[in-house]
C-alpha cells in the first residue's frame, strides 16, 4: 500500500502537529472520505487547499514548494487549455490523449527529451 | 464467522498483545490511540506495508463497519465513515475497538493466524464453545484487549 507524495506529505505534517484525519478535514472544511480519497491519489488536490494548508500548518517556503512539488506528482488528471492553440498544437494534443495509454517507456523518454530541448 | 484459524491459548494472546505494544512504540501501560495509530503505521517497521481509506458508508456492506484487504502491495484497511468519525470526535469506544480490530488484523496475520475456510468448521460451529480459541475474527478482538486493557487510562 503506497500513498501518493501529497498523502505522504499530509501524513507527516499530520503526525509532527498531533492531530488526525479528521483534522485535516475539519481544517479544509470537507468530508473525511474526500480528504482520504484525494491522498490515496483517487482525486485531484483542490488548488483552494493550498493557501488553507499553509496556513493552518505555518510552511515556510522551502516546505511550501515541496508541498506544491507533492501536489504537481500526485496529479490523477491534468487539463490542457486549447482556447488559443494553433491547428498543430490542437492535433498534437489530440493525438497524445488517443496514445498516452499505450505509450512505451522509450517512447515516452524520447517525447520528453524533444520537448525539453524545445524549452531550451 | 465462517472461517477458523490456527488454534493458540490464553497464555499466548496475552504474549502477542505485549509484543504489539512493542512493536508500536508504546509502553505496557500507556494508552493506545486507535485513529492516531492509523497516520503512524507506516512508520512502524512491521506496518510499513500498512495503508487506510476512510470510504462513504454506502461504500461498504450495512453490517461491516470495516475491513482489512491484504493485496500484492500489503494491506488496505478500510474504514466506513461514520465509525472513524464516531472514533474521532466522540472517541466511541466501539468505534475505536474496530479500528484497532482491523489494525491488529494485520498483526495476526504476520504472527501467521490467517483465514482457514473449512467446511467441517462451518458445520461444527453450532457447538461454539468449543471453537472459541479457533474462530478468525476473534484473534484480534483478544489481542485488541489484551493491548487496550494493559492502560488504567485507555477509555470508552
Amino acid at each position: 500500500m503506497t500513498y501518493t507524495k501529497y498523502g505522504e506529505f499530509m501524513r507527516i505534517l499530520r503526525i509532527k502537529s498531533h492531530e488526525v484525519m479528521g483534522d485535516t478535514a475539519e481544517m479544509l472544511k470537507v468530508k473525511i472520505p474526500f480528504v482520504s480519497a484525494v491522498e490515496n491519489g483517487k482525486r485531484n488536490v483542490p488548488e483552494k487547499w493550498i493557501p488553507v494548508i499553509v496556513d493552518h500548518y505555518k510552511l515556510d517556503s522551502e516546505k511550501k514548494a515541496e508541498l506544491l512539488d507533492a501536489i504537481e506528482a500526485s496529479k490523477t488528471q491534468m487539463k490542457i487549455n486549447l482556447t488559443s492553440a494553433s491547428d498543430t498544437q490542437r492535433r498534437l494534443a489530440i493525438q497524445f490523449q488517443r496514445s498516452f495509454d499505450n505509450l512505451g517507456k522509450e517512447t515516452a523518454e524520447a517525447i520528453i527529451k524533444l520537448l525539453n530541448k524545445e524549452d531550451d | 464467522m465462517d472461517y477458523e484459524t490456527k488454534a493458540t491459548n490464553r497464555q499466548a494472546l496475552r504474549l502477542y498483545a505485549r509484543l504489539f505494544r512493542v512493536l508500536c512504540g508504546f509502553s505496557q501501560s500507556e494508552p493506545i490511540d486507535p485513529v492516531m495509530l492509523l497516520d503512524r503505521l507506516p512508520d512502524l517497521p512491521c506496518f510499513r506495508d500498512v495503508g487506510y481509506v476512510i470510504l462513504d458508508d454506502k461504500e461498504l456492506p450495512a453490517n461491516v463497519p470495516a475491513q482489512c484487504i491484504k493485496n500484492d502491495d500489503g494491506y488496505l484497511i478500510q474504514i466506513k465513515d461514520s465509525v472513524f468519525s464516531g472514533a474521532y470526535k466522540n472517541k466511541t469506544g466501539g468505534y475505536r475497538m474496530h479500528i484497532m480490530h482491523e489494525i491488529v488484523h494485520v498483526f495476526a496475520d504476520k504472527l501467521g493466524f490467517e483465514p482457514i475456510d473449512s467446511s467441517q468448521f462451518k458445520k461444527d460451529i453450532r457447538n461454539i464453545r468449543s471453537y472459541l480459541h479457533r474462530i478468525f475474527p476473534h484473534m484480534p478482538i483478544w489481542i485488541c484487549g489484551g493491548s487496550l486493557k494493559a492502560s488504567p487510562k485507555t477509555a470508552g
